[in-house]
């Protein structure tokens, strides 16, 4: 599954916010896993972008053509649109000039966010017997200072 | 350089009082790998052991 992050523009058409990216996930063996990537846009964030009506269009392989038929049937699909609520946290950050190599004059590097990985076997719970990752994410690029 | 440090620990915070079974002894733990992820700088990734976890905990990461 690939997907894409679509805004409306004043004149009401759809501009590009970001798309999916595959991201090696060491939790699942090697297999890929898709991350939202947003495009360099700051410049039109300010002026014309509203993310409040940001659309998120996801885009199935043909391969799971059945799986709209279960979602149907299990009470997912409403008469035009999916309906499924997510939560969705977003990382901004600098990767330019000083920043592509952590080496930046105006303090410190931030911590933005943990991810965690492994095997869940529940919500946010994890089995304890096995590996677990966790993924710090920064601001800007940690090449320098690792 | 963060790849030779040891600044972070993962450790048990707090039971989880909705657990069944909980381990009475927490462990301290260091992560097994450290790496810079290749597709992307900004994320440094650490890789527990299997037991690393207390059974029955809350866990935090700790920094040094």
């Amino acid at each position: 599954m690939t997907f894409t992050l679509l805004y409306e523009k004043k004149d009401r058409t759809l501009g590009l916010l970001g798309r999916s990216h595959p991201v090696g996930s060491a939790a699942h063996g090697g297999r890929f896993t898709q991350r939202l990537k947003l495009l360099d846009r700051e410049g039109e964030l300010a002026e014309d972008v509203d993310v409040d009506g940001a659309i998120l269009r996801l885009r199935f392989p043909a391969s799971s053509i059945h799986l709209f038929d279960i979602m149907r049937q299990e009470g997912h699909l409403g008469d035009v649109e999916i309906c499924h609520s997510f939560s969705l946290s977003i990382r901004a950050e600098l990767r330019n000039g000083e920043n592509e190599s952590g080496l930046d004059m105006f303090g410190p590097s931030r911590l933005v966010r943990v991810r965690w990985d492994g095997t869940e076997v529940g919500n946010g719970l994890y089995d304890y017997s096995s590996r677990v990752y966790a993924s710090l994410e920064f601001d800007r690029s940690m090449k320098g200072a690792f | 350089m963060l790849k030779n440090a040891d600044f972070v620990s993962l450790v048990a915070d707090a039971p989880n009082v909705s657990a069944g079974s909980v381990d009475s002894a927490p462990v301290v733990a260091k992560p097994a790998v450290k790496r810079l992820s290749a597709v992307d700088p900004s994320t440094i990734l650490l890789e527990f052991h299997g037991g690393s976890l207390a059974l029955g905990w809350c866990h935090k990461l700790q920094f040094n």
